[in-house]
């Protein structure tokens, strides 16, 4: 099989977040600074993001008289994250705006994955929710796969499923780059009522070599598959939305999330692509 | 008209390198993770920070989101900064000790201290555990050090300058002036900013 990807699996980053409905207010951003040692083992170093109000005095509309002594600022953004030896973000949590995003670029299986997310994001988000309602929650694998042999004979035959619903029927017959993006949108028939916007992007690009390996291109897929649930009415009930064990708003919908993206990367990949990934063979 | 202070400037450090660029979403508008820009593109040239707005110009008063991240090599200094939590003891075969969690933490903590325009320093343990940052120039050495208790000692040299000999600072007390001084740097871009 000429399509290798790396140990363990072929997730080469996973992302869950919680978007509010209004941006997250530098007061509680404070809060959730505050409350770093709650994770820090796992999210060791954590970044303030300040909001600042500068002179811009170099701008044509900017007049001559721009010096001040203090410029006001406050908390903006925080990340938390955690990096290896190489500089390479592992795992980390930003909040920005009104979105609380944890992604790691180490995904091993969702039974190890899911509980760190969903453990970091319930800590921040009860305290968000007390004072600004739970809008979405999006849920985002991304995959990717090398051609381990003779560029010549390049060919998506053995990777693609050759009757994708998801993909056009050309794209399997191409040797040489192609993408292929795709989104819909659906209203499941789950609760909380909401709609949600699936992707499934397939992207084929001569990429970069795998380390250690001499300087030859090689050709690169990478399969993002995204969910994004927009409630209808957002969420300001924190017991509903975080504390009631499996049956709470957030677990659920990214269990179903979660098995949805199975699924879709299901109908993508051909059948011996999909009983080799861990995981993904039914 | 007065044209003082038009913008408000929303300054972003450090989303992870690895933060690209997700799914577009139909319908409902784009989910965008944000790029990452190099420290240039505000800490820099004037004209550098000016490539950021051309888009804004006309729109006094908006609001710019700009996320802007420290350089790489700082990334890579806390990288090897964790990475010290893995050492055991007798890591060295002389019986030194492991470096302790908290002496790692502050040693990160700090790191947002660090003053644009002074070379990176390198990180290093000691037998006694205590995870240190150090400066080795020639005739230049500074070091600063940490053992865990939210506090750093700092020592450095320079021929022709006193040296500097500090201990039990708090870490929330920043970078030292007196080891800054022998660095040479400016201070932080905020500093630089306000002055």
């Amino acid at each position: 099989m000429p399509w290798v990807f790396g140990e363990p699996n072929p997730v080469t980053r996973f992302t869950v977040s919680i978007e509010m409905r209004d941006p997250i207010a530098p007061g509680i951003l404070k809060q959730i600074a505050e409350i770093h040692g709650r994770f820090r083992q796992e999210l060791p170093r954590k970044i303030e993001q300040q909001l600042m109000a500068l002179p811009l005095p170099f701008l044509p509309f900017s007049g001559p008289m721009v010096q001040q002594a203090n410029f006001p600022h406050q908390l903006g953004g925080l990340v938390f994250d955690y990096v290896g030896p190489t500089g390479t973000t592992l795992r980390a949590l930003n909040l920005i705006q009104n979105r609380v995003i944890y992604m790691t670029t180490q995904y091993n299986r969702w039974g190890e994955t899911w509980p760190l997310a969903h453990r970091i994001l319930s800590e921040c988000g009860k305290i968000i929710i007390e004072a600004n309602a739970i809008s979405g929650i999006l849920l985002e694998y991304q995959s990717t796969y090398q051609w381990d042999d003779d560029n010549a004979e390049f060919n998506l035959a053995d990777f693609i499923r050759a009757d994708s619903d998801l993909l056009p029927p050309s794209l399997i017959h191409r040797t040489s780059a192609v993408h292929s993006y795709n989104g819909w949108m659906e209203r499941p028939n789950d609760d909380p009522p909401a709609a949600r916007v699936d992707n499934v992007n397939v992207a084929i690009a001569e990429g970069p070599n795998l380390l250690g390996e001499p300087p030859t291109t090689r050709w690169q897929a990478r399969i993002a598959v995204q969910h994004r649930l927009v409630f209808d009415a957002p969420i300001a009930d924190r017991q509903q939305f975080f504390d009631r064990d499996a049956d709470a708003v957030f677990p659920a919908c990214v269990d179903r999330m979660h098995e949805l993206n199975k699924n879709f990367v299901r109908r993508v990949l051909a059948d011996a692509m999909i009983a080799r990934v861990p995981g993904l063979a039914i | 008209m007065n044209h003082q202070l038009p913008l408000t400037l929303i300054v972003l450090a450090n989303l992870p390198p690895t933060w690209g660029v997700g799914c577009d979403s139909p319908v409902l508008g784009d989910l965008v993770y944000e790029a990452r820009l190099p420290t240039a593109m505000i800490d820099g040239h004037p004209d550098a920070t000016a490539s950021l707005l051309p888009g804004i110009a006309a729109e006094a008063g908006v609001q710019l989101l700009g996320p802007i991240s420290p350089a790489h090599e700082l990334d890579v200094l806390a990288g090897k900064l964790l990475s010290f939590g893995g050492y055991k003891p007798n890591w060295d075969g002389e019986q030194a000790c492991s470096p302790s969690d908290d002496g790692v933490y502050d040693a990160i903590d700090f790191l947002s201290f660090l003053p644009q325009g002074i070379p990176t320093p390198k990180p290093m343990v000691l037998a006694s555990g205590d995870v240190a940052l150090y400066w080795d120039d020639g005739p230049l050495y500074a070091e600063i050090g940490f053992d865990g208790s939210h506090t750093y000692y700092a020592y450095a040299e320079r021929p022709g300058s006193a040296a500097v000999h500090l201990d039990d600072e708090p870490i929330k007390k920043g970078f030292p002036p007196a080891v800054l001084a022998l660095l040479g740097g400016g201070g932080t871009f905020v500093e630089r900013a306000a002055a």
